[in-house]
């Protein structure tokens, strides 16, 4: 609980400008000395309050969200820049995605971290061993913890995995083995490439829907079986 | 034992789970960012339709006020208030118009219920930037992200993440949705 409590009290900086306006400075273009030095106490934090491999597994899920997110909207930036002609706005917005990506690299960490520790199968465990009954709130809170775990540890990671087998990309080629035409003849694919990333996305949605919805019968018969307190009281009563 | 009734209590809270779940992951997974607002495009919306169409309008609300919300909170904490709002909105509305559906199973009312979602979608997210939060950003300089012209621009790829998510939401209910007597 304690380690629930410092994750959660080193979360707040990253919702207020209290400390960004007290600790001045720039430590590169588009990065206070506060985001830099924010991002590297999160880690230490991450390590010490979570270990080693939630910081590990923290790090791989930052890099795949983020990334994309930095990367495509930068990309859409220098895009917009060659059309308009307007390079007014790219420096700052070169400057936002730096620090967007330091932002995200602190928060989500930490937000892995703060799940991460939170006593999920302990309180199940409590709840199944309690003498005193459950009550439907209790029973209700048990169902969608057991819900989240469920999908976020085993439906997401075995849909992606699927998808990965299933949608191998090619290898990439050397550039002298580059056609030079490769431009033209992708333009001409991009309305067949849209529609089959839609159908992937489809194929990806409905399989999420129907494994996570997989078992939730099965765990309200579980969970709605547990005797609730006005049944041990009548259990208890003789009645 | 279980009565029934709990049990379909417990199941109705594990559905509207899953599918706020999903639609944090949905909205967490896929960000493609915006240039005009800061905000981003993501796919988050499926979810959200596919839930109030299939489990009715309170399923909607809860999951569009969850999910999205969330996933907001994570690198995106200025767009929270509005997602809270107008995913809530789009869930409730769609939902609406789908529990009609369980005894119809009309291809229109789906339809018209999705564009419904979209609309909200697209019509919210302009008030909340171009009016709200500039309103706002006067006492909380913390919603100073947008303004009028921005919101505009923000229109178009709202739009065509609207479309997106209602044409994938409106193929998984073609093969979720409950069967009628003539499909056997």
């Amino acid at each position: 609980m304690l380690k629930l409590v410092a994750l959660f009290l080193f979360l707040v900086p990253s919702f207020t400008t209290y400390f960004a306006d007290r600790i001045q400075g720039t430590a590169a273009p588009g990065i206070s000395l506060w985001q830099l030095l924010y991002f590297f106490i999160v880690l230490l934090v991450v390590r010490i309050l979570a270990g080693l491999p939630v910081l590990f597994f923290a790090i791989s899920t930052v890099s795949f969200l983020a990334l994309p997110v930095v990367f495509v909207g930068s990309l859409i930036w220098v895009v917009k820049t060659l059309a308009t002609g307007d390079s007014g706005q790219i420096y700052a917005q070169s400057k936002h995605y730096v620090s967007l990506l330091l932002n995200m690299l602190a928060v989500i960490p930490l937000a892995i971290a703060f799940i991460s520790q939170i006593p999920f199968r302990e309180y199940e465990l409590h709840l199944f061993q309690r003498t005193g009954g459950v009550s439907l709130r209790e029973k209700s809170l048990l169902m969608a913890t057991r819900v989240i775990n469920h999908i976020l540890f085993t439906v997401i990671p075995n849909v992606l995995q699927v998808w990965r087998e299933e949608h191998r990309t090619k290898q990439p080629l050397l550039l002298h083995e580059v056609p030079e035409d490769i431009f033209v003849e992708r333009a001409k694919r991009l309305k067949q490439r849209i529609i089959k990333s839609v159908m992937q996305m489809f194929d990806v949605g409905l399989a999420s829907i129907c494994f996570a919805l997989e078992y939730i019968p099965l765990w309200a018969l579980e969970i709605g079986a547990l005797p609730s307190p006005q049944q041990i009281e009548e259990h208890r009563d003789g009645k | 034992m279980a009565n029934d009734k709990q049990v379909k209590n417990l199941v109705y809270v594990g559905i509207i789970t899953a599918f706020a779940t999903l639609a944090f992951v949905g909205t967490t997974i896929l960000r493609i960012p915006i240039p005009t607002t800061g905000g981003y495009f993501n796919l988050g919306d499926t979810f959200v339709m596919i839930g109030a169409l299939l489990y009715g309008p309170i399923a909607g609300l809860f999951v569009g006020l969850i999910g999205p919300t969330v996933s907001d909170g994570i690198g995106f904490p200025q767009f929270m208030l509005a997602t809270a709002v107008v995913k809530a909105a789009e869930g409730l509305f769609v939902g609406l118009i789908g529990l009609s559906l369980n005894r119809s199973q009309s291809y229109v009312k789906a339809g018209a219920a999705l564009i419904l979602g979209v609309a909200i979608l697209v019509v919210g997210y302009f008030v909340f930037e171009a009016l709200v939060y500039p309103f706002l950003a006067k006492t909380a300089p913390f919603f100073g992200v947008t303004d009028f012209n921005a919101a505009i621009g923000e229109m178009l790829p709202n739009a065509i993440q609207g479309v997106l998510s209602a044409i994938i939401a409106f193929g998984i209910w073609r093969v979720l949705k409950p069967k009628t007597r003539s499909e056997g």
